[in-house]
């Protein structure tokens, strides 16, 4: 521990403990989405298959059986609003991918000051797309847009959009509040490297 | 300012941020769309981040990464890793150096159906360190091994990284997956002669046991048929065209989630995991596809790309000494930064430059050559220092082992991937005949 390591204070870490579970919450339910769109799929798949397979597709009991209707349109939007669900876990979790090397052995004062600007920009950044997504979402109320098929109005997915979002704003608030306390990893311990490494860029 | 200095100070100015550990997507997000304000005002970016976030995280073709992810995620919960290094190890286990070739072969198998390095790597640590250190390996030739088998799993299709850059590069995904698998086998076959060689040169690295029967080996071989099954109808799927690649990660993310149940004993904590991971690495590569694509979207109205691309084509230097000034950078570039930051950062800028040569070509083929050897580069920065990523996540799993040790333990392969390098430049034909095979 370096001696500029403060105790984070009972704030911050009441701030994180509440974001806790409303951000597991968002990337798990957003993952159960993408698990649902898989199954969604392959079941249009199988249908597919059944309805233009030679013999299958002539028995009058399975006549009804085909692709479901609108399953890319799904898709589509179950991403995104899965993605949107994801962005406030990965940034608690501190998952975004930095370059580490070129700071990682400048004095703990200066690492500290730019985590502060860095989580500073991240927040006002999310802020700014929070208000314009929620304008985006006004706009498609609007004009009633709906999806090709299926005649889903685009504005759910803009919901979506914007609890990520408004989420993430909070995610990045708290960060900027702990960065005013940041202890940066000892850069001659290799376990501080893993752990910073380990975090990102899973590919 | 003209719009040309602009784009190239906006370079300089987020080169400089993400060198000060601002994150990459941010970094490009803000440098891009400042940029465009000062070029278009700033109505037209306000009116732009209303409906940009959610036109780019809903596009078909990106939905496939979130659930290659959860493929990747479930086969390692499916416990075909354990099966696939004793397949491997029963068939090559005999040999000098067998069981760090049976780790090759199984991560090359486990590649297959995982299309991340990092995952690749940390899966078949689990299963091979610990029978690697019972018979006595050194250290370094373990590790070593298990970082350069780790980057199998980005070349053999399904592959991130991969689908990322045929977006960038406008190809067809199936193209660049069947592209990808010649060159992946190639690394799989010049790893194991890289053991080879290394094994006989210090016999003392790796005793060698004894043979299995023949019945074992078709017994373990056969242990691994859902893995085989997946590969196959995923990728086979995609490449006759039978799935769009959408369908075929759907249709693997299902059968290696019913595997990992079945199979794995995945139960909902398991599940919770998957889908966390799932959603820090989805969160992570969508970030930094938004921020790249405002950014290469103020790069486009600079013209910079095009200008630049023009320049070094005007030169007439040789197209090869070009290309191999750009696989340099990449070599560079992969001491700081992780593979697909790279790829998005610099395809936009190095593409146009090599699809302007004349390399005996349709520009088509060279976009799809290029990509293949980008690839192949940029993995060679998830195995040096000083970022090597599958280094430190294995280091993390067996810090028993020092860095050092598995720095040491790479050279062999390091040197098997720059020989490989050379030789996909100069036969182009590895990466290519594939995709006309299929077509």
């Amino acid at each position: 521990m370096s001696s500029l390591a403060t105790v984070p204070t009972i704030g911050t870490a009441l701030m994180r403990r509440s974001l806790e579970i409303p951000c597991r919450v968002a990337a798990i339910s957003g993952g159960l989405m993408i698990t649902a769109l898989a199954i969604i799929t392959v079941v249009s798949i199988l249908g597919r298959w059944v309805a233009s397979a030679p013999v299958l597709s002539d028995i009058t009991m399975l006549a009804w059986v085909g692709p479901i209707t609108g399953d890319y349109e799904l898709v589509e939007m179950g991403t995104a609003i899965a993605v949107f669900l994801f962005l406030p876990y990965c940034h608690l979790r501190g998952g975004h991918v930095t370059v580490d090397l070129l700071v990682m052995h400048a004095p703990a004062m200066v690492q500290r000051l730019l985590a502060v600007v860095a989580e500073t920009l991240f927040l006002v950044v999310a802020g700014l797309m929070t208000w314009r997504l929620y304008h985006g979402l006004l706009d498609k109320r609007r004009y009633m847009e709906t999806s090709m098929l299926l005649d889903i109005p685009l504005w759910w997915g803009y919901i979506g959009g914007l609890v990520g979002f408004a989420l993430l704003t909070l995610v990045c608030l708290y960060r900027t509040c702990d960065a005013f306390t940041y202890d940066p990893p000892q850069p001659d311990s290799t376990q501080a490297q893993v752990k910073e490494n380990s975090t990102q860029g899973d590919l | 300012m003209t719009p040309l200095t602009l784009g190239a100070s906006g370079f300089v100015v987020l080169l400089f941020m993400m060198a000060t550990r601002i994150p990459i997507g941010l970094a490009m997000l803000v440098v891009g769309a400042v940029g465009m304000m000062l070029i278009t005002g700033p109505m037209g970016i306000l009116n732009g981040l209303k409906s940009l976030p959610y036109e780019h995280f809903s596009s078909h073709t990106l939905s496939i990464i979130p659930l290659f992810l959860l493929m990747g995620q479930f086969a390692a919960r499916a416990g075909l890793s354990r099966a696939m290094f004793q397949a491997a190890n029963d068939w090559l286990g005999h040999r000098r150096g067998g069981l760090a070739m049976s780790t090759i072969g199984a991560c090359g198998a486990f590649g297959a159906i995982c299309g991340s390095s990092l995952a690749t790597a940390a899966t078949m640590t689990q299963v091979a360190l610990p029978e690697m250190e019972r018979q006595g390996y050194r250290g370094s030739l373990a590790t070593g091994a298990l970082a350069a088998g780790g980057t199998l799993g980005i070349l053999i299709p399904p592959s991130v990284v991969l689908v990322i850059y045929a977006i960038l590069a406008e190809q067809n995904i199936n193209e660049m997956f069947a592209a990808a698998l010649v060159p992946g086998l190639l690394a799989v076959f010049s790893y194991m002669l890289a053991i080879s060689l290394y094994v006989r040169f210090f016999p003392d690295s790796a005793p060698s046991k004894a043979k299995a029967s023949r019945g074992e080996r078709w017994r373990s071989l056969l242990e691994v048929w859902p893995g085989a099954a997946i590969f196959i109808v995923v990728i086979g799927g995609i490449y006759t065209g039978i799935f769009t690649p959408t369908e075929a990660a759907a249709v693997g993310a299902v059968s290696t989630g019913a595997l990992a149940i079945t199979r794995g004993g995945l139960r909902w904590n398991g599940l919770r995991d998957c889908v966390l991971e799932t959603a820090v690495t989805s969160a992570m590569i969508f970030f930094i596809v938004l921020g790249a694509s405002v950014f290469n979207s103020f790069l486009a109205l600079t013209q910079l790309p095009q200008i630049t691309a023009g320049w070094i084509v005007g030169l007439e230097i040789s197209p090869w000494v070009v290309l191999a000034g750009i696989l340099f950078c990449y070599l560079v570039l992969g001491c700081f930064m992780d593979s697909l930051s790279m790829i998005l950062l610099t395809v936009p800028i190095f593409l146009p430059i090599v699809t302007g040569m004349d390399f005996g070509m349709p520009a088509t083929d060279v976009a799809i050559w290029f990509g293949i050897l980008a690839l192949v580069v940029v993995e060679v920065g998830m195995i040096t220092p000083p970022v090597g990523l599958n280094i430190f996540i294995i280091h993390s799993m067996a810090p028993r082992i020092p860095l050092t040790e598995t720095f040491k333990g790479i050279l062999p392969f390091l040197a098997a991937d720059l020989i490989r390098i050379i030789l996909l430049v100069l036969f182009p034909a590895i990466s290519l005949g594939f995709v006309y095979l299929i077509n």
